[in-house]
């Protein structure tokens, strides 16, 4: 029986497929105490047995090596879960593979809503006459779709758009309840109401989720499919609700920026505009702690810094050919001069999977949807991300300061939407090399990795 | 005409691997002797078969028992008439109610519920049109356990229909 150490950051649903196998199969699967998401996968031992450098990641006892979730939870699980014949393998492995094409909780955010309707639909008829997806019993397929959707189901798929997805909700829900995903899950609250934004907590992923609903709602209108229509009405409304109150945010924000800068210590303005049904919402939403809180408190010097160097972006950043090198220059400096290398931490990203990115507006809105989502971090986070290449042949990379030393996504669940989908490394801040690198990603110039000449960036602050 | 206590007490107590007296009718209430102790009713008699075999078919919390108690009541009181055409309709009707949010009648297992409902609906199983009831029968029936001797009833038309729907 497998037996061995699964290393994986907490709460992954790729991880929870290899740990519910094992609940099944009762195999000894433990979870590597001490992992650091971005560090433990990062080190020179790690990368030696892992060199992908990925979770999740697998050791058994006698020192063999597996990555990937579906060979992990294939290796430790039994021969129930594997199927009792060829046939049922192979459709086993066709499921696996629709899991991964399909029904992606991370894919699943980005891409189109529609795409989501489609494997929706397609596991819908198949669970009309099937209690499970192969043979009589569970198997790995439910386990790797089952956690696929486990996200969607948590977040995004309210009772109003699952409601036409009835035996997939069956399938589910007697899933979710088996003692041994229990055991793995815990209890699995679905999405309650993401058509109502009082009730929305995960503000993040619900304002993509709904922006997602809401532009199919606007590609039903011109397909005059009314009853649809109405059905997304509701959501619409809400989508722009939300966006309102963003740009809100937005604009107060570089309100206070804006005072801020001028050193004046008056009250802070209360805002002109009347109280309007987003903001009513803002209110009425419970106050989220900041996932910051926990970290010691840096120089304030250095939030100084930080709107300094970018209080006007647009007149230095953008327009680099038009500022005098060396005014840029001296701004770098006392940035690196102010710079609070213990409580601050500079990282760089690049996105994974360059070879998928096609049209650079698509991509640029890749990068502001990322930003949107991790809209809590903004107090204590900058970024300049930089798409470099032209259509079709493109990357995306950028470099990242925040509080603290750890990679700071898996602080809030809002946050962990995207950060997957890039490799994150940490830079040293003293090395010339970072200078170099951040003073380039900064000044929005210079090529990629593969000679690809900058395309256009995006701050985040 | 009703489907008779003893066509599905027996496949059970086979089932759960517990020797079954013979069912004698006292007074009008089943009775039948089970170890050496002699039960009467039929309800009672299931239940004690499920105690005497430690089988897993039981509930585990009391909401769970109550649920499997409601479901044992509906199958020998209710779902015995299923030899009637109307009534044949009406709780296969009810049954695909159930079963379009459900996968087994209590909780999220196979309990005994299940299984006495299996083998009343045995001979009445209607193909198509309740899908519901069709995709848990045939989940069950694939049990070879629990099937024991009878055939299993092919609901390969059910998937044709449900991916090319046509009208009878």
């Amino acid at each position: 029986m497998a037996a061995g150490t699964l290393y994986s950051y907490p709460d992954n649903f790729r991880a929870a497929k290899a740990l519910i196998a094992a609940q099944y199969a009762k195999a000894n699967v433990k979870i590597a105490a001490n992992f650091v998401f971005g560090e433990t996968n990062k080190s020179k031992e790690f990368l030696t047995k892992f060199p992908g450098g990925k979770v999740p990641a697998f050791e058994t006892n006698d020192g063999k090596y597996l990555q990937d979730s579906n060979a992990i939870a294939y290796f430790v699980s039994n021969d129930q879960l594997r199927g009792k014949n060829e046939y049922d393998r192979a459709q086993i492995l066709q499921w696996i593979g629709f899991a991964k094409n399909n029904a992606g909780a991370q894919e699943a955010f980005q891409r189109a809503k529609d795409d989501m309707k489609v494997a929706l639909t397609v596991l819908n008829s198949h669970l009309l006459t099937h209690t499970y997806l192969v043979g009589d019993r569970i198997t790995l397929a439910d386990i790797a779709v089952a956690c696929n959707l486990l996200n969607p189901y948590k977040y995004v798929l309210d009772p109003e758009y699952r409601k036409p997805f009835g035996n997939v909700n069956r399938w589910f829900n007697t899933l979710i309840n088996q003692p041994e995903f229990k055991a793995v899950l815990g209890t699995v609250e679905l999405c309650s109401k993401a058509a109502q934004a009082g009730a929305i907590k995960e503000e993040g992923m619900a304002t993509n989720c709904i922006n997602d609903i809401g532009d199919m709602g606007n590609n039903n209108l011109e397909k005059n499919k009314k009853k649809k229509m109405a059905e997304f009405d509701q959501i619409s409304e809400t989508y722009n609700l939300i966006i309102l109150r963003v740009r809100k945010k937005r604009r107060r924000n570089r309100k206070r920026n804006n005072n801020q800068k001028k050193e004046a210590p008056k009250k802070e303005e209360e805002p002109t505009e009347e109280l309007d049904a987003a903001d009513e919402i803002c209110a009425a939403e419970p106050k989220s702690k900041d996932p910051f809180d926990s970290m010691p408190k840096g120089e304030k010097v250095v939030n100084l810094t930080i709107n300094y160097l970018f209080s006007e972006p647009l007149t230095w950043m953008i327009s680099n050919v038009a500022t005098p090198t060396k005014m840029r220059a001296n701004r770098f400096h006392t940035f690196w001069e102010n710079f609070d290398p213990t409580n601050y931490s500079i990282w760089y990203c690049e996105y994974k999977y360059p070879q998928e990115l096609s049209k650079v507006f698509m991509s640029c809105n890749l990068i502001t949807g990322m930003f949107q989502r991790l809209d809590k971090m903004r107090k204590h986070a900058f970024s300049s991300v930089c798409l470099f290449g032209e259509d079709d042949n493109s990357t995306i990379s950028g470099i990242w300061v925040w509080r603290g030393q750890e990679l700071a996504f898996p602080l809030s669940p809002d946050w962990q939407i995207d950060y997957e989908s890039y490799d994150w490394t940490k830079l040293d801040a003293n090395s010339e090399e970072t200078k170099k690198l951040v003073e380039q990603y900064f000044s929005w110039s210079g090529t990629d990795k593969g000679d690809r000449k900058f395309n256009q960036g995006k701050i985040f602050k | 005409m009703v489907v008779r206590p003893q066509q599905y007490l027996e496949y059970i107590a086979s089932l759960l691997n517990v020797k079954l007296g013979k069912i004698c009718l006292n007074n009008s209430v089943y009775t039948c002797v089970i170890g050496n102790k002699t039960i009467s009713g039929v309800y009672n008699i299931i239940i004690s078969l499920l105690l005497e075999s430690k089988s897993n078919l039981s509930g585990t919390d009391p909401l769970e028992k109550a649920e499997i108690q409601q479901w044992i009541e509906y199958g020998v009181v209710y779902a015995v008439h299923i030899d009637n055409p109307h009534n044949l309709k009406q709780i296969l009707n009810e049954l695909n109610g159930i079963f379009a949010t459900k996968t087994y009648l209590v909780s999220h297992k196979l309990t005994i519920a299940d299984v006495l409902l299996y083998y009343i609906l045995l001979n009445f199983m209607k193909k198509e049109k309740y899908f519901n009831v069709s995709r848990w029968f045939d989940n069950l029936q694939q049990d070879t356990l629990l099937r024991q001797s009878h055939k299993i009833i092919d609901f390969n038309t059910n998937y044709l229909v449900s991916v090319a729907p046509s009208r009878h």
